[in-house]
């Protein structure tokens, strides 16, 4: 970045300084031509009026016989100097003497013969002189044209080279801003390939990076901003590796516990029903075997232990199952929940054919997650509102969508007109093994709703129960809609 | 060749006691062998060990197979039950306790023909024995057995 403004800097500083040098050098021809043209434009009529002026003067003095106009003419002389000098170096110093002598030549001899004119003297000799006074007359007048005169090709030669100067000034500053701009173009490809190769590095590392693999740090030697970038990236990663690794760690620690929890439900379901199949087992046994030699109440008894140990094994599996939830993956498709209900509920009716229930089911309803999950969790909604409505006359079991505040979830519910509950008791209801109804008033192992809710959660939605002590229960729960393009066949 | 025999294997010495009862009340009254762990029946199936010299040409019909032995579990019996040509073609049903012991012997498909929950439920392991195309032969076994001590 430094080299290209550098360069530029460079660039116009030899554009300023050439500009500058050559303009002097026009500008040199320029004064030579002011200097020595200039001044001689109008230097050979001004001086041949001036001697005009000059001769005029010596005329009146003879013509009036006045001495003081006679002196004047010294002034019409000086003038005369003055114009010549004025022209300054325009003049070639010997031309512009001679031309002063010739013209003080003229003026001594006027000056005689115009002071012996007014004294009224004639003669040979006077005219003689008037005539060698009007030769030398002659002579400046010849001077002033040879002194005065420009010469046209000189001066066509300094003005052509004047416009010569400046066209090649122009020239050379032409070139001299193309090779700035082809060095500065040069330069920049440069540093820009340094700096693509060194975005390209970058761009590489930090796909490594989102890739995951943080073993090896971006290499970029440079000590600029994409230095500091990749300084700045690499720590990044350094701390994301370090995340990532805690993460490893913690996820076989939870792997390990998991398969801890897996032994423990397993030697559970085994060590457990062990017992409990003697017990069953052996209470049947003596009741079919023995049936003769026990009385009422033996009988009883028996059916008390068998029940109890065919309910402790219920319990036992409805708790594996709960512990089974938790690790099960999840395979998510869209399914319909509205024949899914439907069928739920003819399971029902076909199991309890006594029961006349309405049931309610919009239709079209869709869902989207574990169809076995989901399941599990209309059978155990829909199977609570149907055993809670079970002591109800005109009992009925609604099931369909409800309204959802959140635009990626879809929210149902299935509500019934049971035994409902007390809302003061709703935390309760989603813990395991927490009833709110005794097993005489109805039958349950109390872990349903904690299926439900795990299930829900697994799937990242939310579930809610809303109930009146005899009026009936109402259960809203949520489910995520598949994000755009996982929709499953 | 297979005999009319069943093995039973199986460490519980209750589950033991009902399965046989179990077996009895459904008038299958073949003749019944225990093993009371993976290692035993493999030795009563192979002849060796505590069985050596056994006739390995008479194989049971049958193995009531339970998942959770000592020594050698349910599966590794299992697995070198079909692995072997001598007793690959013997029926096995599998014994489970739960669920869980259930999707494990699907998911391990070693060949178990069919498998009956503890303790026996007798539905369920009729259904089983039908389904092998066994029931019949036990049946008319037992049947024949009482016609012969009742006759």
């Amino acid at each position: 970045m430094m080299g290209i403004v550098g360069v530029t800097i460079l660039a116009f500083a030899a554009i300023v300084i050439s500009s500058e040098v050559l303009g002097h050098h026009v500008e040199r021809q320029l004064a030579t031509i002011q200097t020595s043209y200039m001044p001689k434009l109008d230097l050979e009529p001004e001086l041949d009026a001036d001697l005009e002026r000059i001769a005029r003067g010596f005329q009146d003095a003879v013509a009036t016989h006045d001495p003081d106009v006679l002196r004047e003419t010294s002034e019409l002389r000086t003038r005369f100097d003055e114009e010549l000098d004025a022209a300054g170096t325009a003049v070639d110093p010997r031309a512009a003497r001679d031309l002063k002598d010739a013209l003080n030549a003229y003026y001594d001899a006027a000056y005689d013969v115009s002071r012996r004119m007014m004294a009224d003297e004639t003669g040979e000799g006077l005219v003689a002189a008037a005539k060698a006074m009007q030769a030398k007359q002659a002579r400046v007048s010849e001077r002033i044209k040879s002194t005065a005169a420009i010469d046209r090709r000189a001066l066509a030669g300094a003005f052509a080279e004047s416009v010569r100067a400046e066209a090649r000034a122009r020239n050379y500053q032409l070139w001299i801003a193309v090779a700035c701009l082809g060095s500065i173009l040069g330069l920049s490809f440069v540093l820009s390939r340094d700096l693509i190769v060194a975005v390209s590095t970058l761009s590489k590392g930090l796909r490594r990076f989102g890739e995951g693999d943080f073993r090896q740090p971006i290499e970029l030697a440079m000590r600029d901003e994409l230095g500091d970038l990749a300084a700045h990236a690499n720590q990044m990663a350094a701390s994301l590796a370090r995340l990532d690794a805690a993460r490893a760690r913690a996820e076989t620690a939870l792997k390990a516990s998991n398969r801890e929890l897996e032994a423990f439900s397993y030697s559970v379901a085994h060590d457990l029903r062990a017992p409990l199949r003697g017990i069953n087992g052996f209470s049947h046994a003596l009741m079919e075997d023995h049936a003769d030699k026990l009385d009422g109440s033996a009988k009883d008894y028996l059916n008390r232990i068998a029940g109890a140990a065919g309910r402790m094994g219920e319990l036992i599996d409805a708790l594996l199952a709960f512990s089974r939830l938790s690790r099960a993956e999840l395979q998510r498709k869209t399914i319909d929940m509205t024949r899914l209900a439907e069928s739920v509920v003819e399971q029902l009716r076909s199991s309890h054919p006594d029961r006349k229930v309405e049931f309610v089911n919009e239709p079209g309803v869709e869902g989207f997650g574990d169809p076995t999950l989901l399941r599990t969790v209309l059978e155990n909604l829909l199977g609570n509102a149907w055993k809670f409505t079970g002591k109800r006359d005109g009992a009925r079991i609604t099931f369909g969508t409800a309204v959802s505040e959140d635009a990626t979830e879809r929210a149902y519910f299935v509500g019934d007109n049971g035994a409902g509950f007390d809302m003061e008791y709703a935390s309760k209801l989603f813990a395991p093994f927490q009833r709110l109804h005794s097993a005489n008033q109805f039958a349950g192992t109390g872990i349903g709703l904690a299926s439900v809710q795990r299930i829900i959660e697994r799937h990242g939605g939310r579930i809610r129960a809303e109930g009146t002590l005899d009026q009936g229960a109402r259960f809203e729960f949520t489910l995520p809609k598949p994000k755009e393009g996982a929709f499953s066949c | 060749m297979l005999s009319q025999s069943i093995l039973l294997v199986e460490d519980n010495a209750d589950d033991e006691i009902l399965t046989l009862r179990a077996l009895k009340k459904n008038n299958i009254v073949n003749p019944v062998i225990v093993a009371h762990d993976g290692v035993e029946a493999l030795e009563y199936l192979f002849g060796t060990g505590a069985h050596a010299g056994r006739d390995v040409a008479e194989q049971p019909q049958l193995v009531l197979l339970d998942l959770n032995l000592p020594r050698l579990g349910g599966l590794d019996v299992l697995r070198r039950i079909r692995e072997d040509e001598r007793t690959k073609l013997i029926s096995v049903v599998v014994l489970t306790s739960s669920k869980e012991e259930e999707d494990i012997v699907r998911s391990y498909s070693l060949g178990a023909n069919s498998f009956v929950r503890k303790p026996v439920e007798f539905d369920r392991f009729t259904d089983a024995v039908k389904t092998l195309g066994l029931y019949w032969l036990l049946l008319n076994e037992s049947v024949a057995r009482r016609r012969a001590t009742g006759g």
